[in-house]
């Protein structure tokens, strides 16, 4: 069985060397009908969510939603553009090298400059050219490519303690280490998960695992108590009992319950939601899912969560179906990006998980990461298309 | 499945599909069901008590009118005005917005201040504000740039056209409901129901701009049509009033008009009483001058009154200039503080008094009824009768001889009705006195109906039997004896005295109407027929002289008790004079009573008091409410008088002349004497007529026009004749029978005449054609 594992990693060690380019087949198309699915739906209400938070704050209840669709727009061309392009040119030129160490620069610059908005203790965007954009959003991606990479390129390797384990938990450390100074506790959260989920997708000895999450959970140990994110352990009491602080660190949570709990099963209708009234505070952003609640009611809800079930197990399909590890990983990666960040948002908004700042993919504004994301939807359309000529 | 990748791989990528899907999918599902359905009710409740502002909009209050349709009390829009004290920043806006404030409402500039320095959201600087000064308030507002801390709201104002008219009756209110009268009685109907508004708000407070605005409409409060009507309480007041004035009334004095078959309450006043537009204060001449006469002269320097200290200080460094001493003023305050608490009271329903001789009118009616006394009865009065051992003086007391049932009424003679009393003995006298209402109250619509006070059989002895025939020793209020009376005269009947006539919405529907209820038969129609017959005769021929009317055949009777009680508690002994009656005898329909408490004028009794009152009223009642006055040849031939000489007399003693004679001068012009006359002297003119006296050489003759005065009745023909100013002189009736119709005028109608013209009108009788 290993022999024959290993056997298959050397045959595909050459592939990407392979001069001759595999033309492109056919890509999956549920997958790209649910990308359009949800991206509809997340324009809808995000148009919905937003427009009272815009006309009360900017007199312009289309400002979120223009902007948003012009991102749209730009992002599924370039969904569709990259979807053609063979994504093993991710793993050429040192790539995955030269991105990590680009997004690990950008979080270190980060850092070093000046909070955006006045009055926040946390640093998290950078503003380049009239966009701004979030570090960490790169730093998830940097570490999806770079570990698939490196799985896929040493297979072997990766049954040994020292590679398997020390080399990618050093790599991950500097990551997850810039991203707790910010502080940025979701995207530390992410990173680490997407990290040792490759890990274990690539090949890592299951019982490694015990030594790397008893490592995580006495660096968390360590995190909390020497007080590097004292904001955390105040989420948490928060989230035991929102209502212990209604008006100030609660707020947020209790509106969200409140907009969900108003939804009832069929909800209040497309549009009338009423905690979206500055109630949610930016009801557009991290806290979406709850006026989709409101709108939509329970069943709207869970059609919502479907959709994004049905999205990730194409999504996964495609990461089984990849013609070679690197793309496998590459896919596995991203889906499980998305996913977890659904999840994870949406344990948020129904204060199932202390409150940490997850958006929700397709749905949550943010110009830059909803083009990020929809490029990343492109490179799963790409290893889609080179599966199916695979199978031919 | 890919060859390319180790089983491993695939099943751990399979592993982790599972886990988000199960794990992360699972427990968000998980979620949302638990806060959506389990928890969602909650949720969404709290979510509504946050977003939701409900504004309350006070309902218009209903109006109260009369049988006509006449406004007695309505309500208008008014403002509150109030302030956020805790939105004002700074001595300077709080002095502004102080000074400001009082001056435009005319209140106290530090009282204003000290509710600026409060710390509240919400301070009630003053309710009812009319729209003129809340004019001002908005532009005081505006001027100065006040809009988040001085806010108007909507409210209304309780207006009474009529200041005091039927002022007892209707009540007044307090600061949001009627706090006694009809105002109180008929609260749920007249109040109606406070409307909503219930608006979305954003999370800063502001309306949202989206229509989610939900308006509970106000309901307006019905309006409540009674059977009072406006023209009989005038009549009713103006009477009593000027009554209780001459003869020095010093406990005040009550009246009561109602219909005898429905039990409608056409007119209930007590004098003096109070304007319900300013219910605290005591505004009645009447009242003032009483309070004067007992305690003297108020100090001429007033200051508020609930400021003692300074008001006696300055009462005594300046007693001997103002008049007043400090006791004085104190025994004034507390006097006037007394009639204020006082002058609400209705005392026609709320007061009980011995009721004297009219109760006679029960006490005969039962003992026909029960066949003790008959046509053929005779009563010898030897001007006392002596009842186990007690003995009872007649007012006359030479005695009144033998006396007839009817002579007995007309001489309200006390020994007759002793022994008629002791006839019916203990257990029958009190059976009527139970069926004629007397020992439970009426039920009228109307707050604090008194009850009566009385001896049960079983503390009833013959000489509690014998005092009690008369109207003594037992107390009962004017209503219940009016209810009686009416009982008596209609038939037999007790009724129901009520105020309603209807009470309908705001879109005109008929909420609720009166009818008719009658309590129970107390007495034959047979009996009650005797008894109509013999009190006529009291009016034409006995002690209630004074009531007759011409023409409409006034029965009733008088009394006059004696404050027993008071005067055995040492005080000097005060009289009740009253007087009940009805009208026309022959088919009565109005029952009128009249009481005045302790009177002080030269005479005391109820014929001289109270019936000419009552007749007073029914003089001017009945004809406009349509009774057909049918005149005997005597009364036929007062009817019309002859018009006297007046020409170059003064205008004082033209006018003097003009009512000596029964007629009306109409002046016209601002000379001093009478140059001109119309209709001339000598000529025959209706009693009542109006003559034109003009004072000046150059007069123009004021031209009218001649009404139709055929195929109507004689009552109908003087007031058409009156209201269009000609004179009527009636020719063709002969006799006191009804039904007689005009049929022919000498001048046609639409000529055009001097006011004041005679127009001959011709009658004849219908009776024989119908």
């Amino acid at each position: 069985m290993v022999s024959e594992y290993d056997r298959q990693i050397e045959d595909e060690q050459a592939k990407p060397t392979a001069k001759t380019r595999p033309p492109r087949g056919k890509m999956d198309l549920v997958f790209f009908t649910m990308v359009l699915l949800l991206l509809t739906a997340g324009l809808v209400m995000l148009f919905s969510a937003s427009y009272a938070f815009a006309y009360y704050n900017y007199n312009d209840s289309y400002l979120f939603i223009l902007k948003q669709a012009k991102f749209a727009v730009v992002g599924v061309a370039l969904m569709v553009g990259i979807s053609f392009v063979d994504y093993h040119w991710l793993a050429k030129f040192h790539l995955p090298w030269v991105v990590y160490g680009a997004s690990v620069a950008m979080l270190a610059v980060v850092l070093a400059l000046p909070p955006m908005q006045e009055g926040f203790d946390y640093k998290r965007w950078i503003s380049f050219g009239g966009f701004s954009f979030q570090p960490s959003e790169i730093a998830k991606f940097a570490v999806i490519l770079l570990f698939s990479y490196l799985i896929a390129k040493n297979p072997k390797k990766m049954r040994t303690f020292r590679y398997g384990i020390c080399y990618f938990v050093l790599l991950l450390a500097v990551v997850c280490g810039l991203l707790v100074k910010e502080p940025h506790l979701s995207a530390t959260v992410l990173v680490f998960c997407i990290g040792v989920m490759l890990l274990i997708v690539g090949g890592v000895r299951l019982h490694y695992f015990a030594i790397l999450g008893g490592v995580g959970l006495a660096g968390g140990l360590v995190v909390v108590l020497t007080g590097v994110v004292h904001y955390a352990s105040s989420r948490i009491q928060y989230w035991l009992d929102p209502w212990s602080d209604a008006t100030g660190k609660g707020y947020q949570t209790i509106q969200s319950l409140l907009a969900i709990g108003s939804g009832g099963l069929w909800g209040r209708g497309l549009g009338n939601s009423r905690q979206k009234y500055l109630w949610v505070p930016e009801p557009h952003n991290d806290f979406i899912f709850s006026i989709v609640c409101e709108e939509l009611g329970l069943v709207g809800a869970l059609c919502i969560l479907a959709a994004f079930a049905v999205l990730i197990w194409r999504g996964v399909t495609i990461a089984m179906r990849a013609p070679d590890r690197f793309g496998s990983l590459l896919a596995m990666g991203i889906i499980f990006q998305v996913g977890l960040q659904t999840v994870l948002n949406i344990l948020v908004v129904t204060n199932t998980i202390p409150n940490t700042g997850i958006s929700l993919p397709f749905f949550s504004y943010g110009g830059t990461s909803l083009v990020m994301l929809l490029c990343q939807m492109g490179i799963l359309l790409s290893v889609s298309r080179s599966s199916t000529i695979r199978k031919r | 499945m890919s060859g390319k990748k180790a089983p491993n791989m695939w099943l751990r990528m399979l592993c982790v599909f599972m886990a988000l899907l199960v794990a992360g999918f699972g427990l968000s599902a998980g979620s949302l069901v638990y806060i959506m359905l389990v928890n969602g009710n909650r949720y969404a409740d709290l979510a509504t008590r946050q977003q939701l502002t409900t504004t309350s909009i006070e309902a218009l209050r209903g109006s109260i009118v009369d049988c006509n349709g006449n406004v007695l009390a309505t309500s208008a829009t008014a403002w509150t005005v109030y302030i956020t004290p805790q939105d004002i920043e700074g001595e300077e806006e709080a002095r502004l917005i102080a000074n400001g404030l009082a001056e435009l409402l005319e209140l106290d500039p530090e009282e204003v201040y000290r509710t600026t320095q409060k710390t509240t959201a919400y301070e009630r600087i003053k309710r009812r504000v009319e729209e003129p000064v809340a004019a001002k308030v908005r532009a005081f507002i505006a001027e100065h740039n006040l809009g988040s801390i001085i806010g108007l709201e909507e409210s209304s104002i309780r207006y009474y056209p009529n200041g005091s008219l039927a002022s007892t009756v209707l009540g007044f209110m307090g600061d949001d409901s009627g706090l006694s009268g009809l105002e109180y009685q008929y609260e749920d109907e007249l109040k109606g129901v406070p409307g909503k508004v219930v608006a979305s708000k954003n999370a800063r407070g502001s309306d949202m701009p989206f229509n989610y605005e939900t308006l509970v409409e106000t309901k307006q409060g019905n309006t409540l049509t009674l059977t009072l009507d406006s023209y009989v309480q005038y009549s009713v007041e103006k009477h009593l009033e000027e009554a209780i004035e001459v003869n020095h009334a010093t406990n005040r004095g009550c009246a009561i008009v109602m219909n005898v078959n429905t039990g409608a309450v056409l007119g209930m006043a007590t004098k003096p009483d109070f304007d319900p537009n300013d219910p605290f204060t005591v505004t009645d001449p009447y009242t003032l001058s009483l309070i004067e006469e007992k305690a003297g002269k108020p100090a001429e320097s007033k200051e508020d009154s609930d400021d003692e200290e300074q008001t006696t200080s300055k009462s005594e460094s300046s007693g001997s200039q103002s008049g007043g001493t400090a006791a004085q003023q104190s025994e004034y305050d507390r006097l006037l503080e007394e009639a204020r608490d006082e002058q609400y009271r209705n005392k026609a329903i709320s007061d009980v008094y011995d009721p004297g001789s009219v109760f006679k009118t029960v006490t005969g009616s039962a003992a026909i009824e029960e066949g003790v006394v008959n046509d053929e009865s005779t009563f010898n009065c030897p001007g006392y009768i002596v009842i186990a051992g007690t003995r009872y003086q007649c007012h006359q007391t030479s005695g009144h001889g033998h006396q007839n049932l009817t002579n007995i009424f007309e001489n309200s003679c006390n020994p007759a009705f002793i022994e008629i009393g002791q006839r019916l003995g203990v257990q029958k006298f009190y059976q009527y006195f139970q069926s004629f209402g007397l020992t439970e109250k009426t039920g009228i619509d109307l707050p604090g109906e008194g009850g009566s006070i009385y001896h049960t059989p079983d503390d009833m002895g013959p000489v509690e039997l014998a005092s009690e025939s008369f109207g003594q020793t037992f107390q009962i209020t004017p209503i219940q004896m009016i209810t009686a009376v009416s009982a008596v005269c209609n038939g037999g009947n007790l009724v129901r005295p009520h105020l309603m006539k209807s009470i309908t919405d705001a879109d005109g529907n008929v909420v609720q109407s009166e009818k008719t209820e009658v309590v129970r038969q107390v007495i034959s129609k047979e009996t009650s027929a005797k008894m109509c017959k013999m009190l006529r005769s009291v009016v034409d021929n006995g002690s209630g002289k004074s009531a007759y009317v011409a023409g409409y055949r006034m029965g009733g009777k008088t009394g006059t008790s004696q404050k027993i009680n008071q005067a055995l508690s040492g005080e000097s002994m005060q009289y009740i004079a009253s007087f009940c009656g009805f009208a026309p005898a022959d088919h009565p329909e109005y029952a009128v009573i009249v009481m005045i408490d302790e009177p002080h004028g030269s005479n005391i009794y109820g014929s001289a008091v109270s019936a000419p009152v009552a007749a007073s009223i029914m003089k001017e009642v009945l004809p406009y409410l349509g009774v057909e006055a049918v005149y005997t040849d005597d009364e036929y031939a007062e009817l019309a008088t002859t018009v006297p000489a007046v020409e170059g007399k003064t205008v004082e003693e033209a006018t003097a002349a003009l009512s000596e004679a029964g007629l009306s001068g109409r002046v016209v012009g601002e000379g001093k004497s009478v140059v001109a006359q119309n209709p001339t002297a000598g000529t025959a003119a209706p009693t009542n007529g109006t003559v034109v006296l003009y004072t000046e050489q150059d007069y123009t003759p004021e031209q009218v026009t001649v009404p139709d005065l055929t195929n109507l009745s004689i009552s109908a023909v003087t007031a058409t004749a009156a209201s269009a100013g000609v004179n009527v002189e009636i020719s063709g009736v002969v006799s006191g029978s009804s039904g007689a119709i005009s049929y022919r005028q000498e001048i046609a109608a639409g000529t055009k005449v001097d006011r004041g013209t005679l127009v001959r009108v011709s009658f004849r009788y219908t009776d024989s054609v119908e």
